[in-house]
């Protein structure tokens, strides 16, 4: 039997690793003669505008004699920036869409993040806090307060602007209806009338005057007699529920003054001597600071 | 039957008149209209005039889409030689048809109702009611805000009626609502309520329709990572705008030519009120040339040459700065530029395709029959494409934002197939970028495009 020849290094099958780099080589050479596609790559034709050097705090609208927000929930915001000295300025804008929670105010930062509602209070603290020295119970206080000030201040509020129909009629429509063309300048504030009043029904089961407007002088009552005659609710140094009461307060006193129908709110908020000194003390100390 | 032509023919010219004009089987069809159609018949003197003129009434009839058949009857009164009656026996159609349906897209299923209600106060007039209702598959059903779906809806009226009795010219009322859900290729939705006032003129070689737009949009739930730019155009804007679109098609098939040209321009003012001021065009263009000497397959179907051509401007003016992007072009995708994704041409800030105020696009192929199925509606098509999207710039000359929007093209080329189906092209086509601009979108590879008016 004839001894079967060795098979030469030559004839040897490929190694499948071997086979595979050749593969490879092969299709890098193919790769190499085509064009790289795309052949060209031009610059885009847009680009954004960079994020701003200073922070920038979005409101609604500045009435033209004062230059704060004609909305108290800005003016909260506006002023609470102020307390922290977080460098911002300040731009008008008329669309609550803009802001991420669906209502202004929105602070800009300079890293480009978009905020709104209690992330703007966290990123004024970020900066200085200055509620940093209150003690435990003090701090507890403050967060009660300011729960008094958000519910039954701010529901007065509401439902002087936003119910009562002269008030609305007077000073509320034409004031959202502004930055529209007709006929959304009629339908618009009456949405968002419906949009609050719906809201205020979701709080009480019935709007009754009397009934809010006594909460709401309650709630005057006990801020009063806490603030006595203090600087400040929380003794000499400024913090967010002044912020909070300050705005409400200024609002109130500022924007009811010259209206047609007598406001009961805002003769509720005369009757503290203490309260009206105070807004008057604040904004005479910050005013320079709100432009 | 040649007597009988011969002794019709001999007898064209004997005299005629129309005794009475009778439409017989009339139950909701006003009189007056029926009048104004049939009045052109009284003028007949003789047989020729009295056949032409009851034909052309008979067709009149039948294009006021009302009727189900139209048989003329012409009859002679007894004693009379040369007076005639003409009855029109008339079948009116249904007048109210109603239709649920449900389809399913790209990103959604919709389900849809609609109800029209045909001659509705005996003039002809249509009256139609339609309500649609997506659900977006992409996202959550409910949306955290409203509570709504978060997909897109449609609800609409419309009145439409023939003016003077003619078919070929309507008057058309709509008042529509619809929400719109941004969030693919932008990220936010869109509420919009119109009225749109209508007038067409189908007669003759160009159409033309005149209109009238009152449109209140409303930009809203934009998502947490929206950026400016597009945050920029949040809220409500009210568009009142006077608009005239003009077009010429003759082409063999408007959804799969062979050959023939289409042309259509479209204007717009916006600025009658509202707060929304511009000037608007849009230019579509579309030739397709069967090639001469021997590019013609066995069974003499042509391979075509096709081109098409697109641009489009909007300028604001009266103090305003900048175009909203609820007005604004976006470019790109399987029916515009194919080789980039759907708006994936122009300005963009981070996911979102922004639109842009110019553009251009054009593209050139050939489409060729298959082989073994020549006749069928599919066809082998290998083309090149391309276009640009640009923002324009007041504080450019116009030389400046030309040389913009010209100088950087993004552009592929393709090979694939088209087919048409009923009324829609679906294309399977391979495609590789050959210029692109840094933030364009692109597809390369395999794209498909379903539609029904592509580049």
């Amino acid at each position: 039997m004839p001894a079967r020849p060795s098979p030469s290094p030559a004839d040897e099958p490929p190694q499948p690793a071997q086979a595979f780099d050749a593969v490879q080589r092969l299709r890098e050479q193919v790769a190499g003669m085509l064009p790289k596609l795309p052949l060209a790559t031009f610059p885009p034709v847009f680009v954004p505008e960079p994020n701003p050097e200073t922070a920038i705090l979005f409101i609604l609208p500045r009435s033209k004699e004062l230059l704060t927000s004609q909305d108290a929930q800005c003016l909260k915001y506006q002023t609470y920036l102020l307390f922290c000295y977080y460098p911002h300025r300040v731009v008008e804008h008329h669309e609550h869409h803009f802001s991420p929670s669906g209502q202004l105010p929105a602070l800009l930062t300079t890293d480009g993040r978009l905020l709104a509602g209690n992330e703007i209070v966290d990123e004024a603290r970020s900066k200085f806090d200055p509620e940093a020295k209150l003690s435990k119970e003090d701090r507890a206080r403050m967060d009660a307060f300011a729960g008094l000030v958000e519910s039954r201040l701010r529901f007065g509020l509401e439902y002087e602007f936003w119910y009562e129909t002269d008030h609305f009629d007077q000073i509320v429509a034409p004031i959202a209806g502004a930055p529209y063309p007709w006929p959304l300048n009629f339908f618009l504030p009456r949405i968002e009338r419906h949009r609050r009043i719906a809201w205020m029904l979701s709080k009480k089961p019935v709007l009754k005057t009397e009934e809010i407007f006594a909460e709401t002088r309650q709630a005057l009552q006990d801020l009063s007699t806490e603030l006595g005659s203090q600087l400040y609710l929380m003794g000499s140094t400024p913090t967010f529920v002044d912020a909070a009461l300050f705005a409400y307060l200024h609002t109130i006193l500022s924007m009811l003054k010259s209206t047609q129908t007598e406001s009961q709110l805002r003769n509720c908020v005369i009757d503290f001597d203490n309260l009206v000194k105070y807004s008057r003390r604040v904004w005479n100390t910050w005013s320079v600071m709100f432009i | 039957m040649a007597d009988l032509s011969s002794l019709i023919i001999e007898s064209q010219r004997r005299k005629f008149t129309v005794n009475s004009v009778k439409v017989q089987g009339v139950v909701h069809t006003s009189h007056a209209l029926l009048e104004k159609v049939t009045r052109p018949l009284l003028a007949a003197e003789n047989l020729g005039d009295l056949i032409v003129g009851s034909r052309n009434v008979a067709d009149h009839l039948r294009r006021l889409d009302v009727f189900k058949n139209v048989a003329i009857v012409l009859d002679s009164p007894p004693g009379s030689a040369d007076l005639v009656n003409v009855i029109f026996r008339v079948e009116e159609a249904q007048r109210l048809f109603a239709r649920t349906g449900a389809d399913f897209g790209a990103n959604d299923g919709s389900m849809n109702l609609s109800f029209n209600i045909r001659n509705a106060f005996g003039g002809a007039e249509t009256l139609s009611a339609n309500t649609s209702y997506a659900i977006d598959s992409s996202g959550p059903i409910y949306h955290k805000d409203s509570g709504d779906m978060a997909g897109a809806s449609s609800h609409q009226f419309s009145f439409s009626t023939p003016i003077d009795a003619d078919p070929d010219r309507r008057f058309e009322a709509t008042g529509y609502k619809q929400s719109r859900n941004h969030t693919l290729l932008m990220s936010h939705h869109e509420k919009i309520t119109g009225l749109s006032l209508k007038l067409r003129n189908l007669y003759g070689i160009a159409k033309q329709e005149m209109g009238y737009d009152a449109v209140w949009r409303e930009n809203h739930s934009f998502e947490p990572t929206a950026s400016q730019s597009i945050r920029q155009d949040a809220g409500h804007s009210l568009k009142s705008a006077l608009s005239h679109s003009l077009s010429f098609d003759s082409r063999d098939d408007s959804v799969l030519p062979f050959r023939g040209l289409y042309f259509r321009a479209f204007q717009e003012v916006a600025g009658l009120g509202g707060d929304v001021r511009h000037v608007k065009a849009e230019v579509d263009t579309q030739a397709t040339l069967p090639l001469p000497f021997g590019f013609v397959s066995a069974h003499d179907e042509p391979q075509s040459l096709t081109s098409s051509l697109r641009g489009g401007v909007i300028a604001p003016f009266g103090g305003q700065k900048r175009n909203r992007v609820n007005d604004r072009f976006f470019l790109g995708g399987p029916l515009s530029v194919r080789g980039f994704k759907q708006a994936g041409i122009g300005p963009r800030d981070g996911k979102e395709s922004l639109g842009g105020d110019a553009y251009w696009a054009g593209s050139l192929g050939l489409l060729s029959p298959l082989p073994f199925i020549p006749l069928k509606p599919v066809k082998a098509q290998v083309y090149l494409n391309g276009g640009s999207l640009v923002p324009l710039r007041l504080d450019q000359s116009p030389a400046g934002n030309a040389q913009a929007l010209f100088a950087t093209p993004s552009v592929s080329a393709g090979i694939g197939l088209a087919a048409r189906f009923t009324i829609f092209r679906i294309e399977l086509n391979y495609n590789v970028p050959l210029a692109v601009c840094a933030t364009d979108n692109i597809k390369p590879g395999f794209q498909f495009g379903i539609g029904m008016n592509f580049m």
